[in-house]
């Protein structure tokens, strides 16, 4: 019984991470609050689902979306930064961030014109519906796929900020973004690189969660409240605190639908406001 | 200052010898004998629409104290429209009493809820005042949805009504109308006061009104609860019209929107949001007639207005005043 929840846990810690990282290097580096972030998160989702059922008898399918899908969000990310939020990262945060809910209209009426209202199944890759024992209970093996898949990225993401040269400028532009450019750092390339790789880590998040929960409308702004939350309680601006956040926000849901099954979220939030309260900068967070 | 000093030359030179102050009062009053007189010859719908547009005007105007005037960005604003409906409902629901007792009801109660939320989030300054306030609403926008056996969940909260003397639409109307009044010229008061202008002066610059000893924090908590305050007033009046509370009206997006209005009317300007919400109602009302996909219209509108006027349709008025006036552009 317990490992039930522990394993839903950490799934969802799992896909929380993916997109709480994301929306937390945005922040981190450009300044922006995305709240569109759970927007492109379900879009992939239905990108999911329509890369897999054009291949609906071949485990191919799930895969290929799962390469592609990311891909083709982190494109269209790239393209809003250097259309939209390039013009705007002098203006006040009121200017900042409501085109990011304008972008959350956007594709959900763009998501209701091409895939209609009904919420979409998409299938469990081919052979791994098939349930595995984790810590002597049984799960269906995909979600070690996910716990797996989102290790990968942290790690991924890890070495990127601390082992690369772009990592490094990311890290300088982060820190003091007129002093980096001063030095010669191309600042709107990482922008728009840094909008890309965010966006493609909400993608994957979405593709991710899309054979558990299905392509839904309406989780564009479900996900980014929760994520938020991780954001917050790891720290706004620390990839890091993101992970170690997302599994105790996990955990939090996992074992607060034991409780309280209707209120699981409520606990969630009562944790974030908690942690802006004790420690307005979150966990691991730097000074405001 | 500089603007009203500004307004006053203006107005000289077009010969107008009106002072900023007639001019507001003229306008009111104008605004006023239509808004009194329209009963006479609008049918039920334009009724209906504008009921629906002063409330809405009224949650968008208390969003402005926060937003425009001490330049705090609420993402939770919606828990205290929703608070007032709900509570409003709840009270006249279950206790029996007049729409007259429960509406002071639901609005006291909101205003406490403000006044905890607001000790907690004043704390946070940009984003971080975002999300605390988003959360917040989120919990409450969770309760209310979840808290099926008291608040109806999904299908919402029904089952009162106003008393028989306002039950018509038209009666309705003169009553919000006559709240609604009140309740802005209020709010005018409110920010033309040293209160609003020291609120002004802590959006400003934070430590310089630190400096000449402003109470930053009691300043900002008293206009989180007073902005808690008018908008539950505006919840409570939406909700008696409507016959009910949803729990859409305590959504995220519900915050979201007070906020486009805000920008589509300027925020800079203490009529900016009544402006803003007119706006929103027509284009609500006329998009849909010719397409399903409003909302995908309104997000080009929203980035339309944000990259090219982002002071709204006010900062349009304004730019063409002064060109107007002396020929020349300003930014």
């Amino acid at each position: 019984m317990i490992q039930l929840q522990i394993v839903s846990g950490l799934v969802s810690a799992a896909i929380l991470f993916l997109v709480a990282s994301g929306l937390t290097l945005i922040f981190g580096v450009c300044h922006i609050l995305n709240l569109a972030h759970g927007a492109f998160f379900m879009l992939a989702g239905f990108l999911a689902f329509t890369i897999a059922s054009r291949f609906a008898d071949s485990a191919a399918g799930f895969w290929l979306a799962l390469a592609f899908a990311p891909l083709a969000l982190a494109a269209l990310g790239a393209l809003v930064e250097v259309a939209l939020f390039r013009r705007l990262y002098r203006a006040d945060i009121l200017l900042q961030v409501l085109p990011t809910i304008a972008i959350v209209y956007l594709i959900g009426d763009a998501v209701r014109f091409f895939w209609g209202l009904e919420p979409l199944r998409v299938r469990t890759p081919a052979g791994l519906d098939a349930p595995i024992a984790i810590f002597g209970a049984l799960f269906p093996a995909y979600y070690a796929v996910i716990i797996a898949v989102a290790a990968a990225v942290a790690g991924g993401i890890w070495w990127i900020v601390f082992r690369t040269d772009w990592g490094l400028l990311i890290r300088a532009i982060a820190q003091d973004r007129d002093m980096a450019a001063a030095l010669g750092a191309d600042v709107g390339r990482i922008f728009t690189s840094v909008f890309a790789l965010g966006i493609w880590l909400a993608g994957v998040g979405g593709v991710l969660s899309s054979p558990i929960g299905g392509a839904n409308l309406g989780t564009d702004m479900d996900i980014v409240v929760e994520a938020f939350a991780v954001v917050v309680v790891g720290g706004l601006g620390s990839v890091g605190g993101s992970a170690v956040a997302a599994i105790l926000i996990g955990m939090l849901k996992g074992f607060g639908i034991l409780v309280y099954p209707q209120f699981a979220l409520a606990f969630v939030f009562a944790l974030m406001a908690l942690i802006l309260v004790v420690r307005p900068t979150g966990l691991f967070g730097a000074k405001e | 200052m500089n603007d009203r000093a500004r307004d006053e030359e203006l107005d000289r030179r077009d010969g107008l010898r009106l002072t900023p102050r007639v001019r507001t009062i003229a306008l009111s009053l104008l605004c006023s004998a239509v808004l009194v007189a329209l009963p006479a010859f609008a049918g039920a719908p334009i009724i209906v629409g504008t009921t629906d547009t002063m409330t809405l005007a009224l949650f968008v105007l208390s969003l402005n104290l926060l937003v425009g005037y001490a330049g705090m960005i609420s993402m939770g604003h919606a828990a205290f429209l929703a608070t007032g409906g709900y509570v409003a409902g709840l009270v006249s629901k279950y206790l029996g009493v007049s729409m007259l007792v429960a509406m002071p009801a639901g609005v006291l109660a909101a205003t406490l809820l403000a006044l905890v939320i607001g000790f907690f989030s004043i704390r946070v300054t940009h984003a971080y005042f975002i999300m605390l306030t988003l959360a917040f609403g989120q919990l409450v926008y969770t309760i209310f949805w979840k808290w099926s056996s008291v608040t109806g969940g999904d299908d919402g909260l029904i089952g009162f009504a106003p008393p028989q003397l306002l039950e018509g639409n038209v009666a309705y109307y003169y009553f919000t109308l006559l709240v609604v009044g009140v309740c802005v010229f209020a709010l005018y008061r409110l920010c033309r006061s040293p209160f609003g202008r020291m609120l002004a002066a802590i959006r400003d610059n934070p430590d310089r009104a630190t400096s000449i000893g402003v109470n930053v924090r009691a300043m900002k908590l008293s206009a989180f609860v007073i902005a808690g305050l008018f908008a539950a007033v505006a919840g409570a009046l939406e909700a008696f019209f409507h016959r009910g509370m949803f729990v859409n009206s305590a959504h995220v997006i519900t915050s979201a929107d007070a906020l486009v209005i805000l920008l589509l009317g300027g925020r800079r300007w203490f009529a900016g949001p009544i402006a803003g919400a007119i706006l929103y109602k027509v284009l609500f009302i006329t998009i849909p007639h010719f397409t399903v996909y409003w909302l995908f219209y309104l997000g080009l509108v929203i980035l339309a207005v944000a990259l090219f006027m982002p002071e709204g349709v006010a900062g349009v008025g304004q730019l063409l005043k002064r060109r107007l006036a002396d020929g020349t552009p300003r930014a």
